[in-house]
C-alpha cells in the first residue's frame, strides 16, 4: 500500500524587496515584476510503501523541512499532488505550542488538542508523558522556569505519546542530557517499529544506512537522486567532496 | 483520516474553513482557557484589572467632563461604565486578534490545525472576561447607584452577543491583515480611540444633530451602547430597529471576515 504519494509536487515563495512592495502587490492583486519566486520545492515526485523507512538528506535549505511540512499537511503545494494515507505526526514539533507563562500541566493539556488528542486521551496518557519526561516535582510549575532541557523532555514526550501512524522527524534524536538521549533513542527505535511509515530528515549519513530502506537526496528544492540508501548516500558524499574541492580550488 | 493536497484549490471555501473548525471543539476550548489563565498571570492583582481598569478610565472621564467641563449625564458615572466596561471587551480583543498569528509563528509552521482558532479563542475569552463585567456592573448599578431593575435587565446577553459577533468578524479581519502589514497595530490604537470618541460612550446619542444622526447610528457600538444602557439603567427596552441594524452589520461583518480567514489562511502559513 502507498502511505505516502508525491506526484510533481512543488512548493513556492514569493520574495518581495521589501515589506512595502509586498503590501502594494497584495493590495492591487499585480505588479508582478516586483515579485521574484523562489521554489523550495519542485518536481518531487516519490512513493513511500508501508513500512519503509525514508531517509531526507541535503546541505542547508535544501528544501528538507518544507518537504516534512507538506506532509504534515502544513504546506498546500502549489503544484502537484500529495496523498498521505494516515495520520502524519509532525515530530519536528518540539514544544512549538509551550506558552511559557502557563504550568507544564496546562501545556500538556495544550499541546495535546493542537495535536489533534481529545481530552480523554490525554487523561490516559498524562501520568506516561509525565513519567518519561521525568518532571513530576515540577509539572505545576510555569514552563518558563524550565531549562531548555526540561522543556525538550517535555516535548518529546507529548509528541511520541501520540502513536502516529506516519512518523516525521526532524533530527530531534539529540534531545537533553547523555541519560535522556539514550532513553529518547530506545523510545524512537519502538516507535519505528509501530508506525505504518517514517520520513527521517537527518545529517547523518550512519542513520540513513542504518534504518532507512530509501533514500532521497534533496538540493535546491529537487531531488538529486532517489533510491537506494547506500547508493543515494554514497553519491551525495562524492558530490559534497566535489563542490568543497571547487570552493578550495577557487580560494 | 487521510489527506490530500493539491496545487489547483488556492485557498478553501467557507464551507470547508467551517467544517474544520467543527471538530475543533475541545482544541478551542483549551486555547480559550489558556488564553484566561496566562492573561493576568504575572500581575499581583490579577483579574482584578478587568474591573479596575475600566473603573479607573471611569474615574478619568468622570473628573474630565463633569470636573472640568461641567458637563455630563445623570447619574454619569454608571453612565461612563455603561460603555467603557463592554468597549474594553471590545478593543482587548481587537488588539490580541492582532498578535494571535505572528505570536504563534512557530506553532503555525510546526503542526497543522485551523489557524481561525485562535482568533475565535482570544475573542471567548474575552466574552467571559465581558460576561463577568457585566454582573459586576448590574451589581454596581445596585448596590452603588440603586437602580431599579426591570426585567429589560434581561437582555444584557442579547445585546452582548450583537457586540461579540461584531468583535468576532473584526477579529478574523484584522489577524490576517495585521500579518501582512504589522504597522497596522499602531494605527488601530490611534483609531479605535477616535471611535471610541465617535460613539456615544461619554456624551448620549441625543446630543448629536438630528441631521447626523442617521449617519451616526450605522456605528454599531452606537446603538449597543445605548441599549446596555436603556436595559440596565433606565430600565425600558432598547431601540429595537437600530439594535437590529446593528445586528445585521455584525453578521455581515463576522460573514465577511471569514470568509475573508478562509481564502488568505493557507497563504499566511508562509507570510509569518
Amino acid at each position: 500500500m502507498k502511505v505516502i504519494e508525491a506526484t510533481d509536487v512543488g512548493v513556492k515563495f514569493r520574495k518581495y524587496r521589501s515589506r512595502r512592495r509586498r503590501l502594494r502587490a497584495w493590495l492591487l492583486r499585480r505588479d508582478e515584476r516586483q515579485v521574484s519566486e523562489f521554489w523550495a520545492l519542485r518536481h518531487v515526485t516519490f512513493v513511500v510503501e508501508k513500512g519503509e523507512v525514508l531517509g531526507v538528506i541535503g546541505s542547508n535549505g535544501a528544501g528538507k523541512s518544507t518537504l516534512l511540512r507538506v506532509i504534515a499537511g502544513i504546506y498546500r503545494p502549489d503544484e502537484g499532488l500529495i496523498t498521505v494515507r494516515g495520520q502524519a505526526s509532525p515530530l519536528l514539533a518540539l514544544g512549538a505550542g509551550f506558552r511559557p507563562d502557563l504550568s507544564g500541566r496546562d501545556n500538556i493539556y495544550l499541546n495535546g488538542v493542537l495535536l489533534g488528542l481529545s481530552k480523554r486521551e490525554i487523561d490516559a496518557r498524562f501520568d506516561e508523558i509525565v513519567d518519561f519526561a521525568e518532571l513530576w516535582d515540577f509539572i505545576d510549575q510555569p514552563v518558563r522556569t524550565y531549562s531548555s532541557g526540561m522543556a525538550a523532555r517535555l516535548g518529546f514526550a507529548i509528541a511520541t505519546s501520540l502513536d502516529p501512524d506516519i512518523l516525521l522527524i526532524d533530527e530531534v534524536l539529540g534531545v537533553g542530557d547523555e541519560h535522556f538521549r539514550k532513553k529518547s533513542t530506545a523510545k524512537m527505535r519502538e516507535f519505528m517499529q509501530k508506525a505504518k511509515a517514517i520520513v527521517l530528515v537527518t545529517h547523518s549519513m550512519e542513520l540513513v544506512r542504518e534504518l532507512c530502506t530509501q533514500a532521497l537526496w534533496l538540493e535546491r528544492g529537487q531531488i538529486c537522486k532517489i533510491g537506494n540508501p547506500d547508493e543515494v548516500v554514497e553519491s551525495y558524499l562524492v558530490g559534497k567532496r566535489e563542490t568543497s574541492m571547487v570552493t578550495k580550488g577557487r580560494s | 483520516m487521510s489527506m490530500q493536497a493539491q496545487a489547483q484549490t488556492q485557498g478553501s471555501t467557507l464551507r470547508q474553513a467551517l467544517k474544520a473548525l467543527q471538530g475543533c471543539y475541545e482544541l478551542i476550548l483549551y486555547l480559550t482557557i489558556s488564553q484566561l489563565k496566562q492573561a493576568h498571570q504575572n500581575l499581583v492583582l490579577g483579574y482584578i484589572w478587568w474591573f479596575l481598569n475600566p473603573l479607573l478610565w471611569m474615574i478619568v472621564y468622570w473628573l474630565l467632563v463633569a470636573g472640568i467641563f461641567k458637563r455630563g449625564e445623570p447619574n454619569y458615572p454608571l453612565f461612563l461604565l455603561c460603555a467603557i466596561l463592554p468597549w474594553r471587551a471590545f478593543v482587548t480583543s481587537i488588539g490580541q486578534s492582532m498578535t494571535c498569528l505572528s505570536g504563534q509563528e512557530r506553532l503555525i509552521k510546526q503542526i497543522p490545525f485551523p489557524k481561525a482558532v485562535l482568533p475565535l479563542s482570544v475573542v471567548l475569552a474575552n466574552t467571559v472576561n465581558l460576561a463577568f463585567g457585566l454582573i459586576f456592573l448590574v451589581f454596581i448599578a445596585v448596590m452603588a447607584f440603586g437602580v431599579q431593575l426591570t426585567p429589560y435587565v434581561l437582555l444584557l446577553p442579547l445585546i452582548a452577543i450583537v457586540q461579540v459577533t461584531f468583535t468576532l468578524g473584526l477579529a478574523l479581519l484584522l489577524s490576517i491583515l495585521a500579518t501582512y502589514f504589522a504597522d497596522l497595530q499602531n494605527f488601530m490604537q490611534f483609531f479605535t480611540r477616535i471611535w471610541l470618541y465617535l460613539s456615544p460612550a461619554l456624551y448620549a446619542v441625543e446630543r448629536v444633530p438630528v441631521r447626523f444622526r442617521t449617519l451616526y447610528m450605522l456605528n454599531p457600538f452606537a446603538p449597543i451602547f445605548t441599549s446596555y444602557r436603556d436595559v440596565l439603567m433606565y430600565g425600558r427596552a432598547p431601540d429595537w430597529f437600530w439594535l437590529g441594524v446593528a445586528a445585521m452589520i455584525a453578521l455581515m461583518t463576522l460573514f465577511i471576515g471569514f470568509w475573508f480567514f478562509a481564502r488568505e489562511e493557507s497563504r499566511i502559513v508562509k507570510v509569518i
